[in-house]
């Protein structure tokens, strides 16, 4: 190349107009000083590390390992309840531009031990806008040593123990205008659980009596499950929204197909509401949720299948699973500024009790914790959550996907 | 005489040599060397490009300097860069809207054939030819928002143009789908870089999401090959190592400095290398690089894939003062890009997000820093500022007829804030420093224009002083004259030195020299120095 550059230059040289070498007019000067450069011509390129850096975009790395993957088949970060540890495992996906359908099934292993398989079919696909949404979705999970700190608000942390669960689903799921200002949802299918000794750390009924908690060490019980919701949503953007409602009631129904001792219905019901400071930069967000398993005469709700507050959904400053019972409310306030386009801080109180008395359901004996977060953000539906949270057990780090609220 | 006037001349003009050959002022840059081979095709890295102009100011001339490529006028030359248009001869409404194009768009009621998949930029798109075998780039509007980026598209190139860039022939065309056909061995690249076959059929199924008129055509931007031999990228910043012609380091050239104040008024946040093609081409038997702009898909109030984002334009997309401050401010520091008042949407968001009342030239800015821009001087400013007011409302109002959009309250908003966001631009910079042109000399007296007076930009009365001096082209000695000489001294250049004096712009009293040079029927204007005010007071960064 340097030969060609070379031949160039004094190609150039020679074909200059003789009197433009020796400056007598303006265009005169203009030419000497381009023939002066065609003497020291060389290829036009980049750098280097521009050229690795260029490669690696061409490559597209991480799209293709974790997203398309080879033919299909990619690894999986994450995916299981929170306070699983570190999540690894690999899949398969199908129709990530399809038109029509994406289908997906993973395997998951995580560092306490757990193990989740689970195959998804949405039609149409997520990438397509749509009116209608139908998944269906099994699962299988066998997390070995889930937290169980006792029922009630007044569970002591001193009464941590474990227990296994083991459970599989078929559920399917219709979606009516989904993302709409009003949009509407059914959902139906059964799920399969057993509750066993754990044997990581105290047993629960090393703690705990088991007759005294619901569904513990039972048989494997069946369910058939089947539910509907409704939501009502004026957020001005899915993501990190700066203003706007979102309203959803959900009613679920758990039958007990085999044991016939665990029917019951919960019925949830979630606000949140965005309020921007006369800036859009500047959020304050706030959610009430409050969630009622109401079981049938004569029957119970299954420890398992109760709603738990603790950990980085919900009341930040204590530990996954922390309290327990069939009924829970929970209140969260989020200060949210504005940093960088896909970067947000935020200062956070959250406040929730559960219990089982109707009764209960007021604003009393309320734990609380409040944190700072920081959450990088970007659309579609990318969002990582670092929340630094404060109780009176002390002080929590959770690491998240997905927005707070 | 301060250091800023001695670069006026072109840098290729030894010191020793004198201010003004014969051949002065040129117009034209016509002393291109020929380039027989084509140079070789430079691809940039996207990420590279970026981060490497957050992290440093790549461009060599210390901020201040002034262009180098400029004639003794001040002035750009027409040449491979830029042609001076609608600044240096008023172009009439109908060259105006029909700006660089030069035949007819691709025929809609004939074979588009697709040949390549887009695989660049942002819009998606691709790439067909027509049954006379021309070659267009066929872009898409964003499926939620229809004629947005194709107006923006098709307004910003022929402002472009008409200002003098070279830029490709943009057109919006309505087209049926029916219309394509696939070319065998056809590629399409998906998200992830893999190609396969195109087939028809996941041609149609790309485009289905595109919203069908009532005739059932979709709007298109059809933007043709430019001419010539595509060689790749340039930067902003240096010179083309390949090509003998690229002498001035691009960060030095005036048309890519005032390109700033022209992308700020019409909002191409998306001046970056990537935006950019060399062609090699042959005019008249010789070959030389032509340099043009490329995809205004990301102009006015489009960001090409949606609606331009909020802060882009009022921010760079890293700003790290700006991400301080927000930090450190928990909310309380509003970004100026919050504050700003969009117009309604959905009714306006075929216009997309721009407005003119937050707009400030100064504080505009690109999507990352570009060396060039960092660089704008008062002067660069002034010689946009001065092209930029050429343009009428009538005329622009043309121009934005030519977008095509379809709801004439989105015209009358888009040309609305266009000419709110032209007076603020050209008030910067013809306010920027002594605001004196079109220097003639008329009966045996000086005259010129306020340019500032001419746009409505100062209400304080201006007067002027005026100094004569005798030049010698060949020594560079001035001899202060009492008046302008009623005999013309034989070969004696003159120089008037003239200072504007007003209470409100205090720097306009630094003097603008002009040489005249004697003629044949008098006294003509040979060149113009003009002396940028101190960098510290010019708060362009």
């Amino acid at each position: 190349m340097r030969g060609f550059f070379g031949v160039l230059s004094l190609w150039i040289f020679v074909s200059l107009p003789l009197g433009a070498q020796e400056a007598g007019t303006r265009e005169e000067t203009l030419l000497r000083k381009r023939r002066e450069k065609a003497n020291s011509l060389a290829p036009y390129r980049v750098s280097k590390a521009e050229e690795r850096v260029k490669g690696l975009e061409e490559a597209r790395l991480p799209q293709k390992v974790l997203q398309k993957g080879w033919r299909g088949f990619r690894p999986v970060i994450g995916g299981m309840p929170s306070g699983s540890g570190t999540v690894l495992g690999g899949g398969y996906i199908r129709g990530l531009e399809a038109e029509y359908f994406q289908f997906q099934a993973n395997g998951r292993w995580s560092t306490k031990g757990y193990t989740m398989a689970d195959a998804e079919l949405v039609i149409p696909p997520p990438q397509i806008g749509r009116r209608i949404e139908f998944k269906l979705r099994g699962e299988y999970r066998d997390l070995t040593s889930l937290r169980f700190y006792g029922l009630g608000n007044d569970s002591s942390v001193d009464d941590e123990s474990t227990y296994l669960l083991n459970d599989r689903s078929m559920t399917a799921y219709f979606w009516l205008n989904p993302r709409g200002l009003l949009s509407l949802g059914a959902m139906g299918g059964f799920v399969s659980t057993l509750t066993d000794t754990s044997e990581d750390g105290r047993s629960l009924e090393e703690v705990f009596a088991p007759g005294s908690v619901a569904g513990f060490q039972d048989a494997r019980t069946e369910y058939s499950v089947t539910g509907g919701w409704v939501e009502f949503d004026i957020r001005d953007k899915w993501l990190e929204p700066p203003v706007g409602i979102v309203a959803r009631v959900t009613s679920t129904r758990y039958e007990d197909t085999g044991l016939s001792v665990h029917d019951f219905t919960r019925i949830v019901g979630d606000i949140k509401g965005y309020v921007p400071f006369g800036s859009r930069n500047r959020v304050l967000a706030l959610r009430l949720r409050t969630s009622h398993s109401i079981a049938d005469d004569g029957k119970r709700v299954p420890f398992y299948l109760m709603e738990t507050l603790g950990g980085a959904k919900d009341v930040r400053g204590f530990r996954e699973y922390r309290f327990r019972d069939t009924r829970n409310l929970l209140v969260s306030a989020e200060y949210r500024w504005e940093v960088w386009n896909y970067v947000d801080f935020s200062l956070f109180f959250d406040a929730g009790k559960v219990f089982d008395d109707p009764s209960e359901f007021n604003f009393e004996k309320m734990h609380t914790g409040y944190g700072f977060g920081v959450r990088a953000h970007a659309p579609p539906n990318f969002v990582l959550r670092f929340d630094l949270a404060k109780s009176t057990e002390g002080l929590r780090f959770h690491v998240s996907g997905g927005p707070s609220f | 005489m301060s250091a800023s006037w001695t670069i006026l001349l072109l840098a290729a003009m030894p010191p020793e040599e004198r201010r003004f050959y014969p051949d002065d002022p040129i117009t034209a840059d016509r002393a291109l060397v020929d380039v027989p081979s084509k140079p070789e095709e430079l691809e940039l890295s996207d990420l590279y490009d970026r981060f490497s102009h957050i992290a440093k100011d790549l461009g060599a001339s210390p901020l201040g300097t002034e262009a180098q490529d400029v004639n003794t006028l001040d002035e750009v030359m027409d040449g491979p860069w830029f042609v001076n248009r609608h600044g240096a001869k008023r172009m009439s409404l109908e060259e105006l809207v029909r700006g660089p194009n030069r035949g007819e768009p691709p025929d809609p009621t004939e074979t588009w054939t697709v040949f390549r998949s887009k695989s660049q930029g942002v819009t998606p798109g691709f790439e067909i030819r027509d049954e006379s075998g021309d070659r267009y780039v066929i872009k898409l509007d964003p499926v939620e928002v229809p004629e947005l980026a194709s107006a923006a598209e098709v307004i910003s190139t022929k402002i472009f143009y008409a200002v003098g860039y070279h830029v490709p022939e943009n057109y919006v065309v309505r087209v049926h789908p029916d219309r394509f056909e696939i070319e065998p061995g056809t590629q399409v690249e998906d998200l992830f870089g893999d190609k396969s076959a195109l087939t028809s059929f996941r041609f149609e199924r790309s485009i289905r999401r595109i919203p069908r008129l009532s005739d059932g055509t979709m709007r298109v931007t059809a933007s043709k090959y430019v001419e010539g031999v595509p060689i790749g990228k340039r930067r902003y910043y240096g010179t083309r190592t390949d090509d003998p012609n690229d002498v001035v380091p691009h960060e030095d050239r005036r048309e890519q400095r005032g390109l700033r104040l022209f992308s700020a008024w019409l909002n191409h946040d998306d001046t970056r290398a990537q935006n950019t093609i060399d062609t090699w081409v042959e005019e008249n038997g010789k070959h030389h690089v032509r340099h043009y702009l490329l995809d205004f898909g990301s102009t006015l109030g489009s960001g090409s894939v949606d609606m331009q984002l909020p802060h882009l334009s009022f921010h760079y997309w890293l700003d790290m003062p700006e991400m301080k401050k927000n930090l450190l401010g928990f909310g309380f520091h509003v970004p100026e890009h919050r504050r700003a008042r969009w117009p309604e949407f959905p009714e306006y968001e075929s216009v997309g997000r721009i407005e003119s009342e937050l707009f400030d030239p100064v504080k505009w800015r690109n999507d990352y820093p570009n060396p060039a821009f960092l660089r704008m001087t008062a002067r660069d400013a002034f010689w946009a500022a001065k092209i930029l007011m050429k343009f009428t409302r009538e005329e622009l109002a043309a121009i934005v007829e030519a977008g095509e959009l379809s709801d004439p309250e989105d015209a009358r908003y888009l040309l609305d804030v266009l000419v709110a966001r032209q007076l603020k631009c050209g008030r910067f910079g013809i306010n920027a420093l002594n605001p004196l042109d079109e220097f003639r000399i008329e009966n045996g007296e000086l005259r010129f224009e306020n340019l500032s007076e001419r746009y409505g930009f100062v209400e304080a009365e201006t007067r002027y002083e005026t100094q004569w001096f005798a030049y010698d082209n060949e020594t560079g000695g001035r001899r202060r004259l009492a008046a302008f000489p009623s005999v013309p001294e034989t070969g004696s250049y003159l120089v008037a030195e003239v200072r504007s004096i007003n209470a409100d712009y205090p720097h306009w009293n630094r003097p603008i020299a002009v040489y005249f040079r004697p003629g044949a029927s008098g006294y003509d204007v040979v060149g113009i120095e003009r002396e940028s005010p101190e960098i510290s007071t010019f708060p362009m960064n």
